[in-house]
This record gives C-alpha cells, structure tokens and sequence, in this order.
C-alpha cells in the first residue's frame, strides 16, 4: 500500500472511474474561453476613456507588440536575459538540490539550516538584489548572484520535502539486504526524489525568469526588465504591456514544451492510475 | 497490565519527543548564532561589511523613531487592503466556479494570465496607471495573489464531502445554519492555507511596488534610501524590521487563530 505513490506497478488498484459526465458540444467548451476575453476586452476600453493618457487602447498595446517584432528591438534584450534566466536557473537547482538532499538526510543540518531557508523565501527580489549591489557593486556577477540566492530556498524547500517524504519502509529493506551505497541511491533514493526534483527543476525556472525582470530593472536597462523599467520612466506602459507579454508567451511554450514533455519521458516508467 | 506498559510507552515517548522539541529550537538558534558569529570575526577584514556594534547601536535609534512604526504600519496597512481585496475577488470566482462548469471555464483565463505575468510587470503597469499612488499597491498585491488563492480554493472546494451537503438537507438546516455550521467549518483549513500563502506572497509584491513607486512611506521606501545612500547598516536593519513583522503576523496573528478556529478537531488529530 505505501508503495502506491511510487511503484504502482506493483499494486494496482481498481480507480474509481471518473463521474461520467457527458462530453459537452464545442460551443460549450469554446465559448466560456471567447466571452472571457470579450469581457475582459469589454471592460479594459472603457476604462481607457477614465484613465485617458495612461491606460494604453488594446489597439496600441497590440501595435507595440507587432512593432516589437518587426523592429528587431526585442531579440538583443531577449538574448540577455535568457543567459541570466539559464545561469541562475542551473547554479540554483544544482545548489539546491544538493542542500535540500542533505538537510533531508541529516537532521543536524536541517536543524542549522532550516531558520537561513525559512529567511530566503520570505525575502523579497529587491532586497536580494540591493544587497548584492551592495556587495559586490553594479555588474553582472552582482545579477546573477542575487538571482541564484533569490531562487534557491525555493528549490531546497522542494526538494527537502521531497526527501524527508521518502519512506522509511525502503529505507530498512535496503539496510536488512545490505544494499551497497549505489544501489541504494540508484534504487532507493532517486526513485522516490525524482519527483520532486523534477518540480523543483520546473519551478526553479519558473521562478527564474520571473525575478530575473526585478533584478534587471533594478541595475541596468539591458534585458527585457532592464527595459521594462526604461518604459515605465518614459510612460509608455503600452510597451510594458507588450514586452512582457512577448517574453512571458516564450517562457511558457519552453515550460510546455521542453519541461512537460521530458517529465512525460523520464516518468514514463509509472504506471499511471490516477490522473 | 497493558494500561502500565501503555503508560510508561507513552512517558518514554513524552521524553523523546521533549528532547525533539527541544533541538528543534536550539539547534536553529545555534545556527544563527554561528553566523552572527562569523560577522563578528569576518567583518574587520572587508571594507563593505559593517561591525555589528554600529548596526546594533544604528537599530536602537531606529527602534526609537516614532517614522520607523510609520513606516511599517504603512505597508502592513497597503498589504491588507490589497490582500483582502485580492482574496474575496478570488473566493467570489472560486465560489461561482464551484457551481457551474462554464463560469469556471470563464474565469480560468484572467487566473491564467495573472498567474503567468510576472509582478514587476503588474508593478509597473498599476504604477504607470493609477500614479505613484496607495491604490497601485493595492491593485497589484491584488492581481498577484489573486490566481493563487482561487486555484487553492478551487482545490478545496473540489474536495468538500457532498454527503455533509446532505445530512444539512435531511436536517432542514437553513442556508444561513448550513453556511456558518456545516460549510465554512468544512472549508476553513483550504481558506486558511490560502490566506498564509496569500500573506506571504503579499508582502514580496508590497516591497517590489513600493521599491518603484518613488514613496517617501513604507518598507520599500527605506530599503530604497538605504540603497541610494550606500547605508548596509540600514538596509541590513530594514531587513530584519521586515522579518520580524512577517513572521510576527505569521505566529501572532494566523497561527493562535488557526488553533481557535480548529479547537473543535478532535485534540490527537490536530497538530
């Protein structure tokens, strides 16, 4: 039975089927979607009128948008931050991983550790970022350190959950049939923390190129938040509105694409009964 | 028999956990203490770093100021109307989302727009919209924590026990009962979880909007002067001022009324 969440291969329980309900037509499963964004676009023009020069028109953000594009403007920014997103995204869940692994075995380190994690997830991107100026000065080391040690309490809270979920059960089989070290990391550990892992790998991206914006509209005008906050000097929230929208339309798709589809691959192995 | 060996198990058990207990606050506070430690001894051989005496003595002044608690009734201030404004709109959405497939449907795509967009993107935005005003704080703390209370609330609700819903209609409880004694006691621990993740997500999108909105009041304020004026020992106090408040909120307020909220659980099962 303990063995459900992660070898379902071995027990396979009847799952209650899902309530049938009966598939609805297109419209119905379309139209909520269209008078969603009909509504939004319904309620966002009028009020252009009341806030008249600074809520930009739909119509001006969509032409900001298209002109990022056919400018050119976007693709050197974009370059620069996505180098910031992948150092930080790497150095993170690599550190983090690490640490939350450790912290989940040993309870000592927990024990010292647990009060510096719980300070790191309270603060908030500005700070980590103010610090590191401080510290280090304004250049791009500054950047990326703040951006790893804004992200890494996150990835050793996962992964740190994820270890001390681990069963206890597995972990006395592999001490009764003397189970050397590796096979037990092979067989025992990684098994169990491959999920979490895996989340925290995702949200540390996630996390990544959101902060990544704060950072860089704090220290330089370079890179798609370095932008952002050159914008908002000039009053142009159309192209606020715009350049996130680019930037957030292509870390999603890397998300769906890339990381969906490889934890559809690496968990391929599971017997799926629930979902 | 049973009952001595249950006693005595049940003492030895008492002991272990007391010592648990007991390394579960010291060992932390050892912790802290190592690196406040390390300051001490590191701090004379860098220029940057400042000696914890002057922050220390820079912490009492502060702590005197009447602009300091100013500062911080502020923000907690801004934190609230945005957040409760944020949680009824989610709890409204997720409640209209419960019923019916279609208003679910509707509403999952402002919730995935907003949870999607980064917050100094919302920041920005209200700044450029409403001014370099409270009510910019208030819409973007708002918009941030908005999809995340109504995913967890959705969550909640999807699991609330149908069979409760029936026992209220067998007993011919009136909605107003129903609600106060069958619906939000069933409700609370999802309304609660969503409300501290809220809180502490809250606070981050304060600081961000305040860092940017050129105030002269509020958390985010000081850690910008601390900043332009080149200030550790400042922005270092600021830090801490900040923590305590968050966590102080966090074990002075939701914890005590978590536990009177779920008073009625039976005593072994709550935590």
């Amino acid at each position: 039975m303990t063995l459900g969440e992660t070898w379902d291969v071995v027990d396979v329980e009847p799952t209650t089927p899902p309530s049938p309900k009966k598939p609805k037509g297109l419209a119905f499963r379309v139209l909520p979607y269209l008078a969603s964004v009909a509504a939004a676009l319904a309620i966002w023009w009028p009020l252009t009128f009341v806030f008249k020069p600074f809520l930009p028109t739909p119509w001006r953000v969509a032409t900001s948008f298209v002109d990022a594009f056919v400018s050119g403007d976007i693709f050197g920014h974009l370059a620069i931050s996505l180098r910031r997103v992948v150092f930080a995204w790497v150095l993170s869940t690599l550190l983090g991983v690490a640490i939350g692994i450790w912290m989940g075995r040993s309870r000592l380190t927990e024990a010292f550790l647990s009060p510096w994690v719980m300070v790191g997830l309270a603060l908030p991107g500005p700070v980590i970022i103010l610090f590191a100026v401080l510290l280090i000065g304004v250049q791009e080391s500054s950047r990326l350190v703040a951006l790893t040690v804004a992200v890494t309490p996150f990835v050793v809270n996962i992964v740190h959950q994820g270890v001390r979920a681990a069963d206890p059960g597995l972990e006395e089989m592999a001490k009764v049939y003397r189970w050397s070290r590796q096979t037990w990391i092979r067989n025992i550990l990684l098994p169990q923390i491959a999920g979490p892992i895996f989340a925290a790998v995702r949200f540390a991206f996630a996390f990544s190129w959101k902060i990544v914006l704060i950072v860089e509209a704090l220290t330089t005008s370079e890179g798609i938040g370095g932008q952002l906050g050159f914008f908002f000097k000039l009053l142009r929230p159309d192209k606020v509105v715009a350049w996130t929208l680019v930037f957030t339309v292509i870390m999603t798709l890397v998300d769906q694409y890339v990381f969906r589809k490889s934890e559809e691959r690496i968990f391929a192995w599971r017997v799926t009964t629930s979902n | 028999m049973t009952d001595l060996v249950d006693a005595g198990f049940r003492t030895g058990l008492g002991r272990r956990r007391q010592v648990e207990r007991a390394s579960e606050y010291v060992l932390p506070a050892v912790g802290v203490a190592l690196l406040l430690g390390l300051w001490f001894l590191v701090h004379p051989l860098t220029r940057f770093l400042p000696s914890p005496q002057e922050v220390w003595s820079e912490g009492l002044t502060l702590v005197r100021e009447p602009a300091t608690y100013q500062n911080i009734l502020r923000s907690l201030q801004r934190l609230l109307i945005g957040l409760s404004a944020g949680y009824l709109l989610a709890f409204l959405v997720a409640l209209a989302g419960r019923g019916s497939d279609w208003w679910r449907r509707f509403f999952s795509v402002p919730v995935y727009v907003t949870i999607t967009t980064p917050s100094l993107a919302f920041a920005l935005f209200c700044l450029t919209v409403f001014g370099l005003s409270d009510v910019s704080v208030y819409v973007s703390v708002a918009a941030v924590i908005f999809p995340f209370v109504v995913v967890s609330l959705h969550e909640g609700f999807e699991s609330l026990d149908a069979r409760l819903y029936d026992m209220a209609r067998v007993y011919r409880l009136s909605p107003s009962q129903r609600l106060r004694h069958v619906s939000i006691p069933e409700m609370a621990p999802f309304l609660f979880s969503a409300l501290r993740n809220a809180y502490a997500l809250g606070w981050k999108i304060v600081v961000v909007t305040e860092v940017f909105s050129a105030q002269q009041v509020g958390i985010g304020a000081e850690y910008n002067r601390a900043y332009d004026f080149f200030a550790l020992d400042t922005l270092v106090l600021w830090v801490v001022f900040f923590l305590i408040v968050v966590f102080g909120v966090e074990f002075a307020v939701f914890r005590p009324w978590e536990r009177r909220v779920f008073r009625w659980r039976d005593a072994r099962s709550a935590r």
